[in-house]
């Protein structure tokens, strides 16, 4: 089941629990993102806001193919979501996207790419919810 | 305070003749104002003499922190406002800069030392006027040359230097100061007091400096601002904020924050108070470095108040770390004098042009984040959304490297990667691929491709930027070999273009400009062997002034002289575009008419005739006419070689000239004299 492409995983989290069990958004990466900024709190929820803009319309994407069962269209939306999330710290949602990204390159038409798809798109929005909270807090 | 011998040591590093010194107008000041009752007409006639250096003068004399006063535009003026010494003072500090140059000690980073020093000299400019008895010129001047005698052991001894800079790098000052003295006998501290003595500046400035070079950045227990050596202290905490890079140790950053948070204090300064103020030292750094060509960078404060936040912490870690808080921080560490390499190649690009980096990638958040780092950097960066979007942006603008995310769609990096390096200001370009977990697959496709480097996403910043070090040296490289290069070419075109003058020249007469009889023979040579070849038809004239002799011996060579031109000149706008006159030397000249057979070249020889004897030549009070005697042989009389063909013709210009002169005579033409072609012409 865990064939994630994700090589810079720690083990402690290779296997996830449906409804994520480590943290949703990383504070380290969120950390990061701040220091970039200088201080400057309009840098982080420029970033915050540019992914929810950009991931809403991926996951739409990804939830489309999901029905229509269009891998390729399942297979790009993954692929992007999982390196934009990666920065904004939605570290297991990344996971989640890096998933569904080597079920859809494999061959085989499984159930899994089914259940993690819906996964991820749930998983979405936890994220959303946490990011609103963060963007609040600025 | 007593004044102090002069170290015999000093002496000795003045009798090297290489010292940093004053140059020029300095010089000459320095002389005018050895004694105290220097007369300060001279120094400002002195001064007046340097006009950058009277412009320099006059902007700190209208500076900012002087604002409120009548702007003044004379030397005088500045002299009259700042007092005599202190224009004395600023004089000799820019020549000091003015005299500058990259010098040879490895270690040694030059042009950081001069932007820092500058940051120095504006940040004390700036600040002191919260110093009592101390001006803004004074305080420029000395943040100016607070550390010249760093800049003397690296001039001086250069190779030695440059093993005691390497040796203590990252040591703090006092063992610097230690192996100074150990390996020359003399530390920097001295040596700045000796220099700022020798150049007649005051004692108490003299020994300030000093007293800032041997305790800088000390912690001292209570923060105050009352002395020339606390104002350079200050200023020094703000020029090495100013220039933090990446490999700024936190020890180095935890000391500058101490100083700059006592700075605070004493100007009992909000935060906001302190951004101001560092935001007009900033803009004010930039400015000056502009006009003195010292290289600056733009410096947010924010940004340092968070890099200075951000290596306290870290300090703090390594000393919990290593004692459980038992290191006390002991005075300054060697990185603000010695910089290695890493801050040489900083992209701040101190001393060169800035890096130029091209962001591409198709995901919003990612290029975004991307550009943050690289602009943090203080790379000069610009963006693109897609492949063929970062195609138009290469190819207009020419960045040195390119960070391209390899998954796009439409056009991947690779694709661009490929494209770029089909253009020839591509093939130069440093190119990084972004790449996800899997790029193993990729790496001989793309290496095959031009591309430069791989990075995994998500990138990690000090990752990145390690990375692009590597590009940054190629970067390096190749700017000097493109410089090399067009100096090369420069030097290839100014060589031919002498060359061709340099030909032009050995076969042109000088007096006549047309032609010489070199010249002249290389034609008939190619024409022959042309007519031999192609069967083409040509003809040669043999033109003899008539009395030329006479003219020069009654009206004088110039006249001669002016005869000879002006008969050149009225044959050469006789003849047809592919004729040619040419001087053989002395009074004689030979025409060259291509295509022409024996009869057509006399025709052309008898207009000749007509035309000098029909010229009138005026010079210096001779007016006149000469006559030639014209002499025609052609191909198509059957010659046997060149020599028997102009020897002909020869023969013809005698017949001519015994025939009665001015006239045209054929080859082989018989006449009267045709009997007596040997006889030599006595007057021609």
């Amino acid at each position: 089941m865990n064939t994630s492409g994700d090589a810079g995983g720690p083990a402690a989290h290779n296997h996830s629990p449906e409804n994520g069990g480590g943290e949703i958004l990383d504070a380290k990466a969120l950390d990061v993102l701040r220091e970039l900024g200088g201080g400057d709190a309009e840098f982080l929820s420029e970033i915050v806001e540019l992914f929810l803009a950009e991931a809403l319309t991926r996951v739409n994407e990804m939830h489309a193919g999901l029905e229509g069962l269009e891998k390729d269209r399942v297979l790009q939306a993954a692929h992007a979501l999982k390196s934009s999330s990666a920065h904004v710290g939605a570290v297991e949602f990344s996971r989640c996207c890096a998933e569904l990204e080597s079920h859809c390159r494999s061959s085989e038409q499984s159930e899994d790419l089914i259940l993690t798809g819906r996964r991820a798109v749930a998983m979405y929005a936890e994220v959303q919810v946490a990011l609103k909270a963060v963007l609040g807090a600025i | 305070m007593q004044k102090r011998a002069i170290p015999v040591e000093f002496e000795e590093l003045k009798s090297s003749g290489t010292l940093p010194s004053p140059a020029g107008v300095g010089i000459k000041i320095l002389e005018i104002t050895r004694t105290d009752e220097f007369s300060a007409d001279d120094m400002g006639q002195a001064i007046m003499s340097d006009s950058s250096l009277t412009g320099r003068i006059l902007e700190l004399a209208n500076s900012a922190d002087r604002a409120g006063q009548e702007p003044i535009t004379t030397v005088s003026a500045a002299i009259m406002r700042l007092g005599a010494t202190t224009v004395r003072n600023l004089a000799l500090a820019f020549s000091v800069i003015s005299e500058r140059d990259d010098g040879s000690c490895k270690a040694f980073n030059y042009p950081l030392y001069w932007s820092g020093s500058l940051a120095r000299a504006v940040a004390a400019k700036s600040l002191a006027q919260h110093v009592p008895g101390v001006s803004s010129e004074e305080g420029y001047v000395a943040g100016l040359l607070a550390e010249v005698g760093v800049l003397a052991l690296a001039t001086v001894h250069s190779e030695p230097y440059a093993k005691v800079l390497l040796e203590t790098r990252g040591q703090p000052m006092s063992v610097v100061l230690a192996a100074e003295n150990a390996t020359f006998d003399i530390d920097h501290a001295t040596i700045c007091y000796c220099m700022m003595l020798d150049w007649g500046l005051p004692e108490s400035f003299a020994s300030a400096v000093e007293s800032f070079n041997l305790d800088r950045l000390s912690s001292k227990e209570a923060a105050e601002l009352d002395s020339l050596s606390d104002l350079l202290r200050f200023a020094d905490a703000i020029s090495s904020a100013m220039l933090f890079t990446a490999t700024t140790p936190p020890r180095r950053i935890n000391e500058v924050g101490e100083q700059i948070e006592m700075l605070q204090q004493v100007l009992e300064y909000s935060d906001a108070d302190l951004d101001r103020l560092l935001g007009q030292i900033s803009g004010e750094w930039s400015r000056w470095g502009e006009r003195l060509d010292i290289s600056t960078c733009d410096v947010s404060f924010s940004s340092i108040r968070e890099a200075i936040a951000r290596g306290r912490e870290a300090f703090k870690k390594e000393v919990e770390l290593q004692t459980g808080g038992a290191i006390r921080c002991e005075s300054v560490v060697a990185d603000t004098i010695v910089t290695t390499t890493d801050a040489v190649e900083d992209a701040r690009g101190l001393g060169s042009e800035r890096i130029k980096v091209l962001a591409v990638d198709d995901d919003p958040v990612a290029l975004r984040l991307l550009v943050a780092t690289l602009r943090k950097q203080g790379f000069d960066v610009t963006f693109a959304k897609n492949g063929s979007e970062a195609m138009r942006i290469s190819m207009r603008e020419g960045p040195d490297i390119i960070v391209a995310d390899q998954e796009m769609p439409e056009m991947s990096g690779l694709e661009l990667t490929r494209a770029l390096r089909r253009s020839k200001r591509g093939s130069s370009m440093y190119i990084v691929l972004l790449t996800g977990a899997r790029a193993e697959d990729l790496l001989v496709t793309a290496f095959e491709s031009g591309v430069d480097d791989f990075i995994q996403k998500p990138f990690d910043a000090d990752f990145l930027l390690a990375r692009l070090r590597a590009g940054m040296r190629i970067v390096g490289l190749q700017r000097r070999i493109e410089e090399d290069r067009r100096t090369i070419l420069r030097q290839l075109a100014d060589k031919n273009n002498f060359n061709r003058r340099l030909k032009m020249l050995s076969l042109t007469d000088l007096l006549t400009e047309v032609p010489n009889r070199r010249h002249a023979m290389e034609r008939v040579e190619s024409e022959w062997k042309s007519a031999n070849r192609r069967g083409t038809q040509f003809a040669v004239v043999m033109v003899d002034i008539d009395h030329f002799k006479a003219v020069n011996d009654t009206h004088g060579h110039d006249v001669g002289d002016r005869v000879l031109k002006s008969t050149a000149q009225v044959m050469s706008s006789t003849l047809r575009g592919e004729d040619q006159v040419a001087r053989l030397g002395g009074e004689e000249f030979l025409i060259i008419a291509r295509g022409a057979v024996l009869e057509e070249a006399r025709v052309l020889a008898e207009r000749v005739r007509i035309v000098v004897e029909e010229n009138i030549v005026e010079a210096d009070g001779y007016r006149g006419s000469v006559t030639v005697s014209l002499g025609v042989a052609a191909f198509d009389q059957g010659f046997t070689g060149v020599s028997e063909m102009m020897k002909a013709a020869d023969d013809a210009v005698y017949q001519a000239k015994n025939l009665g002169r001015n006239q045209v005579r054929g080859a082989r033409e018989s006449s009267s004299c045709a009997d007596e072609p040997h006889k030599r012409r006595l007057s021609a």
